[in-house]
């Protein structure tokens, strides 16, 4: 079963969504293939599939264990979907699911990419892919969102071709053939000039961090999360995240033999403490919740660039930071797309009380929040405290104290606020739960995200850390 | 045929300060149009052998930098009554001068850069950085949204001279990805746009502000 058999089935669901008249039984598609790709990750972690054009498409540990965390979370979101969009029978729902199908096709394709050129086309077309999901609300505040989401990210994008196309051309300076597979390039790295790898580098860390949400390019996500229904800021912080440190990831796996990796490390760890100092400050007087969690993403984010920066001992955090922030931010936003409904509001002065509205609830968003940021029992904090600790063992005391002192903060402003939310009178704004009632699919999709950032902690199974090594081996690390 | 692709060039260069120093929309689009057109002839007259290969490049180009993406946006302008004057946050003077500026010092600077091929490269690297620095003024500076759909395909197009200087070399992949990039990009934002128009007034992106950090 080859990734051939795969692009059939998601084609048919495709089809399918098109000819499927009845508007009740399509959400079902989705949710069929969020399981469908699930058992085709579980096929492909435990055979050893081979790929038609290995130079181009073909899975390997640090594109399978991406894609792992991308798969969980869509398979949640697919099940979540199921219930959310007969709360929208106006809407119709054709559009979401083939957006949501063309999703899953174009991440798995980048995540399997072994070309920098069809790994920037495909990471360009999931990124479009969620345009119109964002536009699902069709609100004049979605719209702005939209654009802005749609514009920013066009920009890094194109920055980042320039990127490829600059590394392309030194690689055809060396050679006298040109090439853009990933393991070529890798080799030739020490060969290239450096002049034209450093503006190589510059512009593909660009381009791909405000695709990532780095501060300071992150000014598009506030709004686009804000205004994207909970599911889909769920795909946006988790998927496309993602999608975007693999990206880095590979640019570090190109540069990693070459002398250029110094100033790679030094331009992510500079981008990383600006994001941890954007989220501190905005996350501290926010009043909305949905902008919230998008500046809890930018700290996120900020800490795997940090991960990133900190080089070779990094990148087992790096990944692992990467896999569990994409599950963790799923019950984020799809909890607090639920709190949205309840109150029909996200300004934290509507929200209070939401334990004796809806306690089950409560329990899922404070056990996300306390997950996101980065507290034990989670296992978000396993990979912050690994980088913490790389921090201190480079002796770079100065960044591990303003890592743990922005980390802090941005702890206090989350804490605060959801102590607000979750706790205190029942707010007038409350509706009654007759209006809407969180379904059975619903909270068992939130509850299975926040079992696995659980027990990740104590337990990886033995095949997933194979895969991690391994991966961090591909990036020139033994551990 | 080096002498040709020179000279176009140049007048891609040229193109960039009409925009630049023009106020009225479909002006714009006109010169963004023609743009498209001179980038589209070049596949054909690079290489020494003109392939099957070469000949599509050049057609869909073409296709899409000259006749639909200026006709859609066209279509956009005329349907939803933009202003056909873009406001500037900077004055046209000024906005003429940076770039100016900024081109020469490309032009002096990219001199101290590596080439393949000294003599036929150094003009694909000048244009596409300048046009690339042009394309930025234009986003930063201008009001309308619209502009900023121009601004952004005159980014592509900087790329894309760029990717003149690999494209014999690396398979075509690159280009059609690109160029579909480019198509759904724009209709995506040109659907954007229509529904602006529905929700706003008029295409501003002054009043694209009320999602912002009080």
């Amino acid at each position: 079963m080859g990734f051939h058999v795969f692009l059939g089935v998601m084609l048919f669901f495709i089809l399918l969504t098109l000819i499927l008249k009845s508007w009740k039984i399509r959400p079902l598609i989705l949710m069929f293939a969020g399981i469908f790709n699930m058992i085709y990750v579980f096929y492909i972690f435990s055979n050893d599939v081979s790929f038609p054009l290995p130079g181009y498409l073909m899975f390997d540990s640090l594109g399978k264990i991406i894609y792992l965390g991308y798969s969980l979370l869509f398979l949640s979101l697919s099940v979540y979907a199921f219930d959310y969009l007969k709360l929208k029978p106006d809407r119709g729902n054709r559009i979401f699911i083939i957006s949501m199908i063309i999703n899953i096709i174009t991440t798995q394709t980048a995540c399997m990419s072994q070309d920098l050129g069809i790994l920037w086309a495909s990471t360009e077309a999931a990124t479009l892919s969620i345009a119109p999901l964002i536009y699902y609300n069709k609100t004049k505040y979605s719209i702005e969102a939209t654009w802005k989401f749609i514009l920013l990210t066009s920009i890094g994008i194109a920055i980042a071709l320039l990127g490829i196309y600059m590394i392309g051309y030194a690689a055809f300076q060396v050679s006298g053939k040109g090439t853009l597979n990933i393991l070529a390039l890798k080799q030739m790295t020490t060969l290239m000039d450096d002049k034209w790898l450093l503006f190589s580098t510059i512009f593909l860390i660009l381009g791909f961090s405000s695709k990532m949400g780095l501060a300071p390019f992150h000014w598009w996500k506030p709004d686009a999360y804000g205004e994207a229904p909970g599911l889909i800021g769920a795909l946006l912080s988790g998927g496309l995240v993602s999608l975007a440190a693999l990206c880095l990831l590979r640019i570090y796996q190109i540069l990693s033999p070459s002398d250029i990796i110094i100033y790679y490390n030094n331009m992510l760890l500079t981008l990383g403490i600006i994001s941890l100092f954007f989220s501190a400050v905005f996350i501290t007087h926010q009043n909305d919740i949905k902008r919230m969690l998008a500046y809890s993403s930018v700290e996120h984010v900020g800490i795997i660039a940090i991960a990133l920066g900190i080089g070779r001992a990094g990148l087992f955090a790096a990944i692992l930071h990467t896999f569990f922030n994409t599950i963790a931010k799923g019950v984020l936003f799809l909890s607090a797309g639920d709190i949205q409904r309840i109150f029909k509001s996200k300004k934290t002065e509507d929200i209070s009380g939401l334990f004796t509205v809806s306690p089950i609830i409560a329990v899922i968003f404070l056990s996300g929040v306390l997950a996101g940021a980065g507290s034990p029992p989670f296992s978000l904090f396993v990979s912050e405290f690994l980088i913490l600790l790389n921090l201190v063992k480079i002796e770079d005391l100065f960044l591990a104290v303003l890592f743990v002192i922005f980390l802090i903060f941005i702890f206090m402003g989350i804490i605060t606020m959801t102590i607000k939310v979750v706790y205190g009178q029942k707010s007038s704004h409350a509706g009654s739960l007759d209006d809407f009632r969180p379904t059975f699919f619903m909270i068992s999709s939130e509850i299975f995200l926040i079992l696995l950032v659980l027990i990740f902690t104590f337990y990886i199974p033995q095949n997933i850390l194979d895969t991690l090594k391994d991966a961090t081996l591909l990036l020139g690390v033994k551990i | 045929m080096y002498f040709i692709v020179s000279q176009l060039l140049i007048i891609v260069l040229l193109l960039n300060f009409g925009i630049l120093g023009s106020s009225r929309i479909r002006f714009h689009i006109k010169l963004v149009a023609l743009q498209g057109l001179i980038l589209g002839i070049i596949p054909i007259l690079l290489p020494e052998r003109i392939e099957f290969h070469h000949i599509a490049v050049s057609v869909a180009l073409i296709t899409f930098k000259a006749i639909i993406i200026p006709m859609f946006l066209m279509k956009t302008v005329r349907k939803v009554k933009i202003k056909l004057e873009v406001e500037n946050y900077i004055s046209f003077t000024c906005s003429v001068l940076l770039g100016a500026a900024g081109t020469t010092l490309i032009f002096v600077f990219s001199k101290m850069l590596p080439l393949a091929d000294v003599v036929t490269d150094i003009y694909f690297v000048q244009i596409a950085i300048s046009t690339i620095f042009i394309a930025f003024i234009v986003m930063i500076s201008r009001i309308k949204a619209i502009s900023h759909v121009i601004g952004y395909l005159l980014l592509e197009n900087g790329i894309l001279i760029f990717g003149f200087l690999i494209s014999a070399h690396i398979p075509f992949s690159l280009e059609f990805s690109f160029l579909l990039d480019l198509i759904v990009g724009i209709f995506i934002m040109g659907i954007l746009l229509n529904h602006i128009d529905r929700e706003f007034s008029s295409i501003d992106i002054t009043q694209l502000k009320s999602l912002r950090e009080k």
